[in-house]
């Protein structure tokens, strides 16, 4: 019945975490107040409060239930937010169009279905697709090709 | 109500608004058809551009995105037994069955009439009603309105999903996010990690393109394969025989007006409304063993009854300023970043913008039912496109619609955070609807409690002694213990499966 290693207890612990944080952080650095003259510091503790409370809930249901494992995609969250780490980091020193290229070919290295060519070829789509569709006709700030140095 | 009319036209009726109009039920129509892609997701991917456009503008094309969504998602269903957007889930049942025995044709057509059928019927309602809900919600004060957004917040995490708590604790967590920022009355910094970015907030855009775009994405990479159909529709299949004609203006009827009542209630939308529409019309049959193998009853009355849902929850969104649904906490936001109030004030202060909108609505549905009925080659044919040319697409779209608010690469990094939370949440099976309406809806909770609190002197009573916030309050907890009666009876051993939905 009590299962250590379970999805539902994982959740219920990252809840009454964030809860904690809150309620501790809100009412150490803020001003809390009474209720007739609240403070900034009221509001996010009697929130984080209902969070711990929650979580709590949610802890003593998983104690009951019946588990499913966690099956995470890790590669795939790693490529995802890597590439948009990329464009984030590229978009400024390189422009729009380099860091389009960039985005695109870092996700082809790990997806078995996008290949190096196919992605050239979208990222060449995509880009010259961004830059009519931001900076011709919406107007966006943005160097389309920029260099640094 | 004519001069309204009038108003209305002269707005909606514009060369600007009437492209936009265009534009927003096209995109919305072919996002709808994608299965997977739905109207959330499309109006987050194109939020940012909205900035660029004046509030009518971008209102008037997000709108048609939304409700042309729920007209293009039924083709998926249909052809390919996959729903283009959650609401078209119960048209897969009755929808696949009429296309494998050839029928596809008539199918599209008639939910394509039954969806404009539906639509103009919740336009109505909402040309009706808003005026009147707008009076009574004039002696609205702080207290009733925080009553009311707890009632919608509590609605839209028990009834809509199957996990009641964890959709609480998301709500709550969304209002936690929302507390991120700059405190309004005393200026005061709160969790922003000194962060500057940070000082106004976390941005909408960010939070929802990573906790819906971005996650999304992530989930889907290994699973989606795009779809082979075997099976061509010729314009000639289309129209259908007057049997299937007699038994359809009914339940096209029924569907409206449950539509109607589903999508104008706090927390139910557009899915509740079609499968209420489905479980009566096979409840009400004469010939219920035809339902699951082709009944046109059972396509037609939910398709009715979610075009008329998405009507009608404009309707606390514009009177009251109280999102009905996720979809609607974003058109929310974009209403508030272009520095419109949505309230009973707005139909007051800018009569232009609300029934610009409402005859907006008019002619999106128009536009749709034109639209529609030629270009389902066209639909069936994006529907080939492989999922690994569409991804990039989509995340490229994303970065740069999100950098494109502010300027800023920090905002990138937060999308990029929120999606890893989004995924995180999706493994553990917490919904993440109710963390983005918490989120919408917090500060505001926040401002009208702290007002009702400085009136009635610190006092809680203050949300009881008044005749309508005790209402309100009392609905939500009906509703919180209802909740938890029927958790307890079926952990209690009925086999009974619980329906699962999303709205």
């Amino acid at each position: 019945m009590l299962k250590t290693n379970n999805r539902e207890t994982v959740g219920a612990l990252f809840l009454i975490a964030v809860g904690s944080y809150v309620v501790i952080n809100a009412t150490t650095t803020l001003p809390v107040g009474t209720l007739s003259r609240m403070g900034p510091g009221l509001f996010p503790t009697m929130m984080g409060s209902i969070l711990i409370f929650l979580g709590l809930s949610i802890l003593l249901v998983s104690f009951f239930k019946t588990q499913e494992f966690i099956k995470i995609n890790v590669s795939s969250l790693l490529v995802v937010c890597f590439s948009m780490i990329v464009f984030a980091t590229m978009i400024l020193p390189f422009g729009l169009a380099p860091a389009i290229v960039a985005l695109v070919l870092t996700l082809s290295l790990a997806d078995r279905n996008l290949s190096i060519y196919t992605a050239l070829r979208l990222s060449i789509v995509l880009a010259l697709g961004a830059a009519l569709l931001f900076s011709y006709i919406l107007g966006l700030q943005i160097k389309i090709i920029n260099w640094p140095w | 109500m004519i001069e309204n009319i009038q108003l209305g036209l002269s707005v909606a009726l514009s060369v600007n608004n009437l492209a936009y109009c265009f534009l927003g039920v096209f995109l919305g129509t072919l996002i709808g058809v994608i299965p997977g892609v739905g109207a959330l997701a499309t109006i987050t991917l194109l939020f940012p551009i909205t900035y660029h456009l004046d509030p009518t503008s971008a209102l008037i094309m997000m709108a048609g995105i939304f409700y042309g969504s729920t007209y293009g998602g039924s083709t998926a269903s249909i052809l390919l037994n996959l729903p283009g957007t959650p609401t078209n889930a119960v048209t897969c049942v009755d929808g696949y069955p009429m296309a494998k025995q050839g029928r596809a044709g008539v199918a599209l057509f008639m939910t394509t009439i039954a969806s404009f059928i539906g639509g103009s019927f919740g336009i109505f309602v909402l040309m009706a009603f808003s005026p009147l809900i707008v009076q009574a919600a004039l002696s609205f004060g702080s207290q009733e309105y925080f009553s009311l957004m707890v009632l919608g917040l509590i609605a839209a995490s028990v009834i809509s999903g199957s996990a009641p708590l964890k959709a609480l604790s998301m709500v709550v967590l969304g209002i936690v996010l929302g507390v991120v920022g700059t405190d309004i009355y005393t200026g005061t910094p709160r969790f922003t990690f000194r962060f500057l970015e940070l000082m106004d907030g976390i941005s909408l855009v960010a939070l929802s393109m990573g906790l819906f775009g971005v996650a999304e994405v992530i989930a889907s990479i290994r699973r989606v394969r795009s779809a082979k159909i075997d099976r061509s529709v010729s314009l000639r299949s289309m129209l259908p025989e007057r049997i299937e004609l007699r038994r359809s203006w009914l339940p096209m009827l029924r569907g409206s007006v449950i539509g109607s009542f589903f999508g104008a209630l706090p927390g139910t939308g557009g899915t509740i409304a079609a499968f209420m529409s489905y479980a009566t019309e096979k409840r009400i049959s004469k010939e219920p063993w035809r339902f699951g193998n082709g009944a046109i009853e059972g396509v037609v009355g939910p398709e009715s009854a979610n075009n008329a849902a998405d009507q009608t929850s404009f309707i606390p969104t514009l009177t009251l300023g109280v999102p009905g649904s996720v979809t609607m906490a974003l058109i929310l936001g974009i209403f508030m970043i272009h520095g419109v109030t949505p309230g009973p004030r707005m139909m007051l202060d800018s009569p232009d913008l609300f029934w610009g909108l409402v005859m907006s609505f008019w002619i999106g549905n128009l536009l749709l039912l034109v639209l529609n009925i030629p270009l389902i080659g066209i639909w069936v044919r994006i529907l080939m496109i492989p999922y690994h040319l569409l991804y990039p697409a989509i995340l490229v779209f994303v970065c740069i619609g999100v950098y494109s608010v502010n300027n800023s690469t920090f905002d990138i990094i937060l999308v990029v955070i929120f999606g890893i939370l989004g995924y995180g949440m999706a493994i553990l099976s917490y919904p993440a609807a109710p963390l983005l309406l918490g989120f919408v809806l917090g500060p505001m909770m926040e401002e009208h409690f702290r007002r009702s609190m400085i009136i009635s002197r610190g006092s809680f009573s203050t949300f009881i002694e008044r005749p309508l916030s005790l209402t309100l309050l009392v609905i939500s907890a009906a509703l919180l213990a209802w909740t938890a009666w029927s958790a307890y009876r079926s952990a209690r051993g009925s086999a009974v499966p619980s329906e699962k939905s999303s709205g």
